[in-house]
């Protein structure tokens, strides 16, 4: 099929006068894009506004939010680096030191010797400055001193580990306190 | 949030879950590569809380390590019955509230911190209206914005924080902090206000807010 010879003719003269319509288009509107630009600058001033407004306690909060984030950012490479590795070496330390229950295994097995029969529910080791030792035959007065007064055999009957509690004398517990040097 | 965003929003959350607790379970049976992808999933989440919470970067780094930590070694407790970050989140919680606690013991009272705010306060408040300098404004207004934050209670910002930047529900917040979601709401609310009360003598009541400040509120 041969193309016919006034077919770029008419191309052409479709591209020209789109051309011509467009160039008359913005011609036309010369005088309205400053009016345009005027209403595209309203809506920034009048989202500003908006956010002018918006309760200060609300700006605090945002603000807050971005020094969050700012830090997160600021800290990237350092949780690539270093963060898992890290918790790594602190799980490999906490198991290599005695926990609270060795340091109360290693005060009665000193206090007491092989006297003292183990049947204690082991609450798990937790961080705790105080043990509470209920022990059958103990006295309860405050102050008294377990090695002082123990005679014959004793049994642990229960531990448990309750970080601050206050202990009355009626209680019908002793308090064991720890010293650091407990397990050494 | 539109319905469909809620709802993608709650599957996004189900498959995560779902993620945590197969992770959970092969981190149960001594798996510690999946205690590792458990870290990793939630290490800057963490570590954003206990610093929106301590406000202080290395504190910050510490709790957040530690909260892993106390996390790994508990994991044989942890039954399933909340969600593991909920979880987490609540031990990363309680370490920072005893890392402020111990701060606290060591510093006594911050009386800097409370210079800093009424200087800013009073800078602010009249600088503005003397001087329309943006510049100047914007970092007055950050400085008051940030102080008050910190002026906050612990508890009060530790609930932003969960709230603001954690994004969790009414309900997450509840698990985390051990309370009921009454509780939490009230708390919420009683935060805000003191963040407004705090921020009273810079914008009265009523007022609108300085023409030369607009600028800096809005980049602030």
């Amino acid at each position: 099929m041969t193309k016919r010879q006034d077919d770029k003719y008419i191309e052409a003269s479709v591209e020209e006068l789109l051309t011509e319509d467009a160039a008359q288009e913005i011609a036309q509107r010369e005088g309205e894009w400053n009016a345009f630009t005027s209403a595209v600058f309203a809506r920034i001033d009048e989202e500003d506004l908006g956010v002018a407004r918006m309760p200060m306690e609300d700006q605090a909060i945002d603000l807050f939010r971005q020094e969050v984030a700012g830090e997160l950012a600021d800290l990237a490479p350092r949780f690539e680096e270093g963060f898992k590795e890290g918790v790594e070496q602190r799980i490999w330390n906490a198991a290599r030191e005695p926990t609270v229950m060795d340091r109360v295994r290693g005060f009665f097995d000193r206090a007491f010797g092989e006297r003292v029969g183990w049947s204690v529910g082991w609450a798990g080791a937790m961080a705790a400055a105080l043990a509470i030792v209920t022990i059958t035959g103990m006295p309860t007065e405050p102050g008294t001193q377990i090695a002082e007064n123990i005679t014959g055999e004793v049994s642990v009957k229960s531990l448990s580990f309750e970080g601050t509690v206050t202990v009355m004398p009626n209680d019908g517990v002793t308090v064991v306190w720890l010293s650091d040097d407990a397990s050494s | 949030m539109s319905n469909r965003d809620s709802r993608q929003s709650k599957e996004t959350r189900a498959r995560e879950n779902a993620i945590d607790r197969e992770l959970v379970a092969q981190a149960k049976k001594g798996d510690r590569q999946a205690f590792g992808r458990l870290v990793e999933r939630y290490q800057q989440r963490v570590y954003a809380l206990s610093y929106g919470i301590v406000r202080q970067r290395e504190d910050a780094w510490d709790v957040a390590q530690e909260a892993f930590v106390k996390a790994y070694r508990n994991l044989g407790r942890f039954e399933g019955n909340s969600a593991f970050y909920t979880w987490l989140y609540r031990i990363a919680y309680n370490l920072s509230i005893d890392a402020l606690r111990d701060r606290a013991r060591r510093e006594t009272v911050d009386i800097d911190e409370n210079r800093k705010l009424e200087e800013a306060l009073a800078k602010a408040g009249r600088r503005p209206l003397e001087h329309p300098d943006e510049m100047a404004a914007r970092r007055e207004l950050s400085t008051v914005l940030q102080t008050a934050m910190r002026k906050l209670s612990d508890k009060h910002r530790a609930i932003i924080v969960l709230r603001e930047i954690q994004g969790l529900s009414y309900e997450e917040m509840a698990e985390v902090l051990g309370i009921s979601k009454g509780t939490v709401m009230s708390r919420l609310f009683h935060a805000r206000q003191n963040l407004q009360t705090l921020l009273a003598p810079y914008v009265k009541k009523g007022e609108d807010v300085p023409q030369s400040l607009k600028l800096a509120l809005r980049t602030a």
